[in-house]
């Protein structure tokens, strides 16, 4: 990955801080990746303990975006940076909301599977549809955080196809789920709970698109909506 | 306990190309190119244009440093002229009020208009047209006179009357904004002046000829900072009623002060617009380049 | 009763607070203050149309009405062409002006407070969407407690946004209690929802979107929570989480 990402110019100490910069942002998307990798996992594995494991990290990335937040600002006090450099810098100020958000999403679906059992046979279908949408989204956020880093811009056209399939299916999960609440399915808290998750799933979806949003921007200088 | 809970992978740089990676590998937008026109056609008809370059070509001998500027000066606006040494920029600033003239070896082709009037035509009264544009240098050089009489000298030696001088000299000194810090000495040395004081008292000594454009070569880089913010404001309050060029190697400078930017490298004229569409996000690589500092 | 119309009669005492706000006074040059001018006037814009948009979702809590929903589209819209202003702005303001320390520090913070807001914009027309389907009629108790939690999150809501604009600093302490009230209340409305659903299951359609409906407006407070964190932060140059 190193031989793609775009170089920086300026003096030495910029480049250096720039360096630092990037390596602040992987550090933070890559750890709340495994959050919500493990999240789902919860969720499709019935994992109770994973929620308060889960909950307990949100600390660990509030520090990390402090160190985030003080790299930019750094960098931009101490370097005036212009144009592109300029832009990659607040826009991961913007990086790290919608990552920091995506953390609390996968916390969220990590509390939905104390509800769920594995036993319940009504429900088993929809979960794996799930757990689809689930393994659409992890690739979305995953694609769009290399992106970023990488300074690339993406196929807008291509991201908003996808963002309308997740939309679509998430719909269709809620309607399965509705469907089994009111027919077959005693457990409601059950249903609830899948409800929800699939929602903050979806919401995941939603902050990747967000984030290719801001890689466009960084390097065309363009807000293309995607959601 | 994590080993209990079931993972995804993600494979990013997937070789099956059905797969749902594949279809989100990074797939790069189209490259950006270069648009044609220098100067866009609507950003000519945003604002009353005061001089205007046309072609403008210039040689020291056989040496070429200036090909084809072709750019607009806008009334009222103060325009920044930005890029790396030897660019061409001082030479191009002191082509605006014919400064060159002096120089022997010194050829130029194409023109420039003042109020649409070619300034090199034949019979142009030079002296006249140094009063309508003024130049303020970077080493302020303050004639070895008093205060009020390096703001007297310009109108005294174009024929106004002695009385009306006094009343010339306060009204520049307050456009310059100095004339709290002097109006109780005027009759000391001028370098008596702190660097600052000297320069204001520079730009002062412009405005006593009323000029219409003002030209600035690098004004603030042989002061502090406090000087410099002081005559940044001094220029942004100078606007309201005259032109101004700024020729700076400053970038955040030309950044703060100016409404239009001009990027010159080797001669040529790269980029041209607003300001704050050249420092955010401007549309030619090599401006993109310079002012993130890949060179120069 | 009484909790009800304190509430009321501090949001009318924002509203006059709000009136009476001055904008910061900015050191620098001419130009950089008429830019800070400029983006202390979109984030005002902003705030106001979205403090609206949440009183317009508190509203479809009590009543139906198709034009509140279609108000909230067009509001949403425009809350999003603020946000692209602000975004110019603050880009132009660090490019042009290279501020430094405090300035610097509002100016980038004004980048988390204008997603909050944006965030909250969003949460205000979730609030409608979900407060369709809670059956207003049946279920009256409770909706009447969601509305409460709705008046405590809307005042946090316009003072964090007021601190943050004139950088004030709040008191944490005081703020967090505000958070856990409002939590406290938003888990009991979850737990008694819960229960009537799991007595009869054909509530679980109303019950749902009550416990949506809650949880949007909970958001809102806890936004207000992050916008009091920043206006903290852009003052003291310290950040102290409200949990």
């Amino acid at each position: 990955m190193e031989k793609n990402i775009e170089a920086f110019g300026g003096t030495i100490r910029f480049k250096n801080l720039m360096k630092q910069l990037v390596k602040n942002i992987t550090i933070l998307t890559t750890y709340v990746k495994e959050m919500i990798n493990s999240s789902i996992g919860a969720l499709l594995e019935d994992n109770e303990e994973e929620y308060l494991i889960l909950e307990k990290k949100l600390d660990d990335v509030h520090l990390y975006m402090e160190k985030l937040d003080n790299s930019v600002m750094n960098s931009i006090a101490l370097h005036q940076p212009f144009a592109s450099d300029l832009r990659f810098l607040i826009s991961s100020l913007k990086i790290s909301n919608e990552v920091h958000r995506c953390a609390h999403n996968a916390v969220h679906i990590a509390q939905s599977s104390k509800f769920i059992e594995r036993n319940m046979k009504c429900y088993a279908v929809v979960i794996e549809e799930i757990g689809s949408l689930a393994r659409k989204a992890l690739i979305m956020y995953e694609t769009s955080v290399t992106a970023f880093l990488m300074r690339k811009a993406l196929d807008s056209d291509r991201w908003v196809e996808l963002d309308d399939e997740i939309d679509s299916l998430h719909e269709k999960i809620i309607t399965d789920i509705r469907k089994i609440m009111s027919d077959d399915c005693k457990n409601i808290n059950a249903g609830t709970s899948l409800i929800l998750a699939t929602r903050y799933i979806e919401r995941i979806a939603d902050h990747a698109c967000n984030i290719v949003e801001e890689s466009t921007y960084v390097v065309t200088s363009k807000r293309e909506k995607i959601t | 306990m994590s080993d209990k809970t079931r993972k995804i992978e993600i494979n990013v740089n997937p070789k099956d190309e059905k797969s749902e990676e594949a279809k989100l590998a990074i797939k790069i937008a189209a490259d950006l190119t270069d648009p044609p026109e220098i100067v866009r056609e609507d950003l000519i008809k945003t604002h009353e244009i005061k001089m205007e370059s046309v072609e403008l070509s210039h040689w020291y001998g056989d040496n070429r440093v200036l090909s084809g500027i072709s750019m607009p000066i806008f009334k009222n606006r103060v325009t920044a002229i930005i890029g790396p040494s030897g660019c061409g920029k001082s030479t191009f600033l002191r082509d605006l009020n014919r400064m060159n003239d002096l120089v022997k070896i010194a050829r130029i082709a194409g023109e420039i208009l003042l109020d649409g009037q070619n300034i090199y035509s034949e019979g142009i009264d030079v002296v006249q047209l140094r009063k309508r544009i003024g130049m303020v240098f970077q080493k302020p050089n303050p004639f070895p006179m008093s205060i009020e009489n390096n703001v007297a000298y310009g109108p005294f030696i174009h024929g106004v009357k002695h009385e009306a001088l006094g009343e010339i000299v306060e009204m520049c000194l307050k456009k310059a904004a100095l004339w709290e810090e002097v109006s109780d000495r005027l009759t000391d040395s001028a370098l008596s002046l702190s660097g600052g004081q000297q320069q204001r008292l520079c730009i002062a000594r412009g405005l006593s000829v009323e000029p219409e454009v003002i030209l600035m070569d690098e004004p603030c880089s042989a002061l502090d900072p406090h000087s410099t913010a002081k005559i940044e404001d001094l220029i942004t309050k100078l606007k309201k009623d005259y032109t101004v060029v700024i020729v700076t190697h400053n970038m955040q400078q030309a950044a703060r002060v100016s409404d239009y930017t001009a990027f010159f490298n080797m001669g040529e004229l790269i980029e041209f617009d607003r300001t704050k569409k050249i420092f955010a996000n401007p549309d030619r690589k090599m401006t993109e380049e310079y002012i993130s500092g890949r060179f120069g | 009763m009484v909790e009800v119309i304190f509430y009321k009669a501090i949001i009318y005492f924002n509203e006059v607070m709000h009136m009476n706000t001055n904008n910061p006074k900015f050191g620098g040059t001419i130009r950089f203050k008429e830019i800070m001018k400029e983006l202390n006037k979109h984030l005002d814009d902003l705030s106001n149309l979205v403090i609206t948009m949440i009183q317009n979702g508190n509203k479809a809590l009590v009543q139906d009405d198709e034009e509140l929903f279609k108000e909230l589209e067009e509001e949403l819209k425009e809350v999003h062409d603020h946000c692209y202003a602000i975004d110019e702005t603050v880009m132009s303001s660090i490019a042009l002006h290279q501020p430094f320390a405090k300035d610097l520090r509002f100016i980038l913070s004004t980048i988390k407070v204008t997603n909050e807001i944006h965030r909250s914009a969003h949460d205000a027309v979730h609030i409608a969407n979900s407060s369709e389907f809670i059956n207003k009629g049946e279920n009256k108790g409770i909706v009447k407690r969601i509305e409460e939690i709705a008046i405590k999150a809307s005042s946090m809501f316009k003072d964090s946004i007021d601190a943050f604009r004139n950088q004030k600093e709040l008191n944490i302490k005081k703020w967090t209690k505000f958070d856990d009230e409002v939590d406290k209340l938003h888990a009991d409305i979850i737990s008694d929802v819960s229960d009537l659903i799991e007595k009869d299951a054909t509530w679980s359609r109303a019950g749902v979107s009550l416990i949506l409906t809650s949880r949007y407006i909970e958001r809102i407070a806890d936004h207000a929570c992050n916008i009091v964190e920043e206006s903290n932060y852009v003052v003291t140059g310290k950040r102290v989480k409200i949990e």
